[in-house]
């Protein structure tokens, strides 16, 4: 099957004004309708590269293409259109006296008509069923409903891409639970997500595709099972594998399939046939 | 005396601020805490943690509002009767933002600062400092502003600065949820060594259930408000069903134990790991 | 930018030396500056000044930006006071020529000469000040003004507040990427006026949200507790602080003392060459 590219990144480099080189040599190809994560310790370079897919950043070398455009010849609020950023903390994104309102100014700022504005923010509520609170102030809510609406106000653009930062952080089992199947749900509407996590149990259930980066450069590329079966790469980039690929380690259970389920590692816990 | 450092007899607890929420934060609360015990705290977010942790050092009822009835303990002490600076040098409380807890302009003006607030004595405080930055390994950072550290660093200091006032009680609400693993991992160490080494009793609330199964001596489980299971790491994780009731997860390692529950009786093992060691060393030992 | 404040760690005298002295040395300064009308005596302040900083923070004095406000300052005093001062009656011959702008008239010896003074007197004080400030820690700069009577609740603010500059200056940075992120106007003025909302209320959110945490982290370590924490300021006033104090005080009476006897050495009605300008005491 052929995936189709929406982002292409050729050589692409950063270096910051301090003279620090925060990118290295970045090639990748960011496939439609893939969850796609990117790890790597603090100042690996994840967030200056997903700065560079809306403009927020522009690189000093090498070039990036968001659905076959040139990004640097494009201003951000342009690019908003494109690519949808869920910043880490909600409370800097939310600032309307409703969620409604915090739903429509995205829509307002890509100047759709009053129609359009109606119906789009009518479905997004309905899909992240968010009726029950629409009336309410953002800034009043959970902190887990909170991440809801700032992704539903960035999700209402319409956006290619959707990027989310640390969506996990300060989130409990529920609230993590509720966003992965949120993302897997975009996904299948058509989306593709890049989800930037320490969240390492949270990327093994929702990812498609990991990529690992270390010291500004991108160390290795794979599925989930692909990538936390390297144990040299996991050493390298200071990651700790969730504990089921750690013990499908131990016992090379780990297939190339895309993930390694509980059940699967139970089965093959339970029936023996496994080997140390 | 009594036999435990702290002590919280039916604690019911409802902010007075919260229009939101109309229920009570905390609901009949019962803990006894021994000295030198290492105590994890789990729950969802909401459940009642955070207020359990301002409860141990008196912010509640003292400083945030609300309808407090009950009795806190701390070293036989009830808390309504010292005041917030004297409970200090009682019990720490970290929190989790690391930055919202710094104020000083260097990292020693950090260490110093509590104390000096408690017009302790020049020398004394001094020595206080200087055993604390070495305890937490902060000598490098010594003249640095601490608003120029990294998040771990940070949150080291507010732990560092937190022990210059010399607690018996260490509480901390989510010391890590702002950092990354490394940090976190050394955050945890630190922990750890205060407790292991100098016997200091710590509540450590966190989300790392995973982490925290290596390290705590036992769990206390919160939802809603209410303790719902208060044991040792093994007997806690025991409950599936209540943590699945409370959509909570338990180490994937008990899960994965679980799962296989009949073949993993068959093992000869009739206590689920909660470690990935121990989960490694059953499966080898099984190979053997 | 992670630290506002333009203090430069260092060993010299003047970093040793008691934040009250050095107070007390920038007040006695400002009040000489303006005792004579005359160039010398703050040129000479200037001078000395310009000294002592060199002494306590070396080549760095000159990237100083009070150092760079001196400059610009200079310029601008002195030119500007030549043309628009109304005093200025005699135009200055520069080799033959006079220089004149429409509407303000010539360049006068007069503006010149007052445009120097003037010039001279602020910048020897800024001099002072910067010696001031980039030597002294804001920890000690705290102490000082809490050792001379100012509430040590005040005291603190002050030094909050400087912390959290930054730290709003970098959110605030955040929060402007998050809403051009989702698509905020960036075009025109009015877009810019326009965006002032999305970035305000999160601003106040999240600080009010930090003050909050900040205020229970401050209760936990018994801020409040007392006016007189235990001062943890090393330094002590020494002999050379006090010979320090005397020696500018014994300047400052004799100043005094000439001021009153000899008035104030104004030249200015008596200038009609450069050489004028420069002259103690008229022909």
């Amino acid at each position: 099957m052929n995936k189709e590219v929406v982002a292409h990144i050729e050589n692409l480099e950063h270096t910051y004004s301090s003279g620090h080189k925060a990118l290295i040599d970045i090639n990748l190809d960011i496939y439609k309708q893939e969850i796609t994560a990117i790890i790597g310790q603090n100042g690996s370079g994840k967030t200056t590269l997903s700065k560079h897919f809306n403009g927020l950043l522009r690189p000093t070398a090498g070039k990036i293409f968001v659905n076959g455009k040139d990004v640097a010849s494009r201003r951000v609020s342009e690019m908003a259109r494109e690519v949808g950023y869920v910043f880490q903390n909600p409370n800097y994104q939310l600032f309307c006296p409703t969620v409604l309102e915090e739903i429509r100014f995205g829509l307002k700022n890509l100047k759709l008509s009053d129609e359009e504005i109606k119906a789009r923010s009518r479905e997004v509520i309905e899909e992240f069923d968010l009726r029950g609170m629409v009336k309410k102030q953002p800034v009043t809510l959970s902190s887990g409903s909170k991440k809801i609406v700032a992704l539903a106000s960035v999700y209402a653009m319409d956006p290619e891409i959707l990027f989310l930062d640390e969506p996990t952080t300060g989130q409990d089992q529920y609230g993590k639970t509720k966003l992965g199947l949120l993302s897997r749900k975009m996904k299948q509407l058509g989306k593709t997500i890049i989800i930037i996590s320490h969240d390492m149990d949270f990327v093994a259930e929702y990812a498609d595709r990991v990529i690992v980066m270390n010291e500004s450069r991108v160390i290795l590329d794979g599925t989930p099972a692909d990538v936390f079966s390297n144990e040299e790469v996991m050493k390298t980039a200071h990651i700790m594998p969730p504990q089921i690929y750690a013990i499908g380690n131990h016992i090379h259970a780990v297939s190339s399939e895309t993930r390694l389920s509980v059940m699967e590692l139970a089965k093959v816990l339970a029936e023996g046939d496994y080997c140390l | 005396m009594s036999e435990y450092i702290l002590e919280l007899k039916d604690v019911n607890f409802k902010y007075e601020n919260a229009p939101t929420v109309e229920e009570p934060a905390l609901k009949n609360i019962n803990l006894k805490v021994k000295k030198g015990e290492f105590i994890g705290v789990i729950g969802s977010n909401n459940s009642g943690k955070s207020t359990l942790c301002a409860l141990c050092n008196g912010l509640i009822p003292k400083a945030l509002d609300g309808e407090f009835s009950g009795q806190v303990l701390v070293d036989g002490q009830d808390i309504k009767d010292v005041s917030t600076a004297k409970m200090s040098q009682k019990v720490g409380l970290v929190l989790p933002d690391p930055e919202a807890q710094l104020s000083q302009l260097t990292v020693y003006d950090e260490l110093t600062f509590g104390p000096s607030n408690l017009e302790l004595p020049r020398e004394k405080i001094f020595e206080e400092a200087d055993r604390v930055m070495k305890l937490i390994r902060l000598e490098n950072f010594k003249e640095r502003s601490p608003f120029s550290l990294s998040g771990g660093e940070q949150q080291r200091v507010a732990i560092a600065s937190v022990l210059a006032m010399n607690p018996e009680i260490l509480v901390l609400d989510e010391p890590t949820s702002n950092l990354d693993p490394l940090s976190t991992q050394e955050i945890f160490e630190i922990i750890c060594k205060l407790n292991r080494e100098m016997n200091m009793t710590v509540i450590l609330v966190e989300h790392e259930v995973e982490l925290m199964a290596q390290y705590v001596d036992r769990f206390v489980v919160m939802d809603n408000g209410r303790i719902v299971l208060d044991g040792s790491p093994k007997e806690v994780f025991s409950h599936r069903e209540v943590f699945e009731q409370i959509k909570m997860f338990i180490p994937t390692v008990t899960s994965l134990a679980g799962e296989i529950d009949e073949e993993y009786r068959k093992w000869g093992n009739y206590e689920y790991p909660i470690t990935l060691e121990e989960m490694i060393k059953i499966i080898d030992s099984r190979k053997e | 930018m992670s630290d506002m404040s333009m203090y430069i760690p260092g060993n010299s005298f003047f970093h040793k030396c008691d934040a009250k002295v050095k107070m007390l040395l920038l007040v006695i300064v400002s009040i000489m500056a303006f005792l004579f009308h005359s160039p010398y005596l703050s040129g000479f302040l200037l001078i000395v000044g310009a000294v002592f900083n060199y002494i306590s923070i070396g080549n760095r004095m000159f990237k100083h930006m009070l150092t760079r406000m001196i400059i610009i300052m200079m310029f601008f005093l002195i030119i500007l006071h030549g043309f628009v001062n109304p005093r200025g009656e005699t135009p200055a011959s520069f080799f033959g020529q006079e220089i004149s702008l429409p509407f303000f008239g010539a360049y006068t010896y007069e503006g010149f000469y007052l445009g120097l003074v003037f010039w001279l007197r602020l910048s020897s004080i800024i001099m002072m000040a910067e010696l001031f400030i980039s030597t002294t820690s804001p920890s000690d700069l705290i102490h000082g003004l809490h050792k001379l009577g100012v509430p040590y609740n005040f005291c603190f603010m002050v030094s909050m507040s400087l912390q959290l500059i930054p730290i709003s200056v970098r959110e605030a940075q955040i929060i402007n990427s998050a809403q051009r992120a989702r698509g905020l106007p960036e075009k025109s003025i009015v877009d810019r006026f326009k965006g002032l909302l999305p970035m305000f209320v999160p601003l106040v959110v999240s600080s009010l949200e930090r003050m909050e945490r900040t205020s229970m982290a401050l209760e936990c370590r018994g801020f409040g507790n007392t006016n007189n924490p235990t001062s943890m300021s090393d330094i002590v006033i020494r002999k050379s602080d006090i010979a320090l104090m005397v020696i500018t005080l014994l300047l400052l009476v004799a100043c005094v003392i000439i001021r009153i006897r000899f008035g104030s050495f104004d030249m200015t009605d008596h200038l009609t060459s450069w050489a004028d300008c420069f002259r103690l005491v008229a022909r």
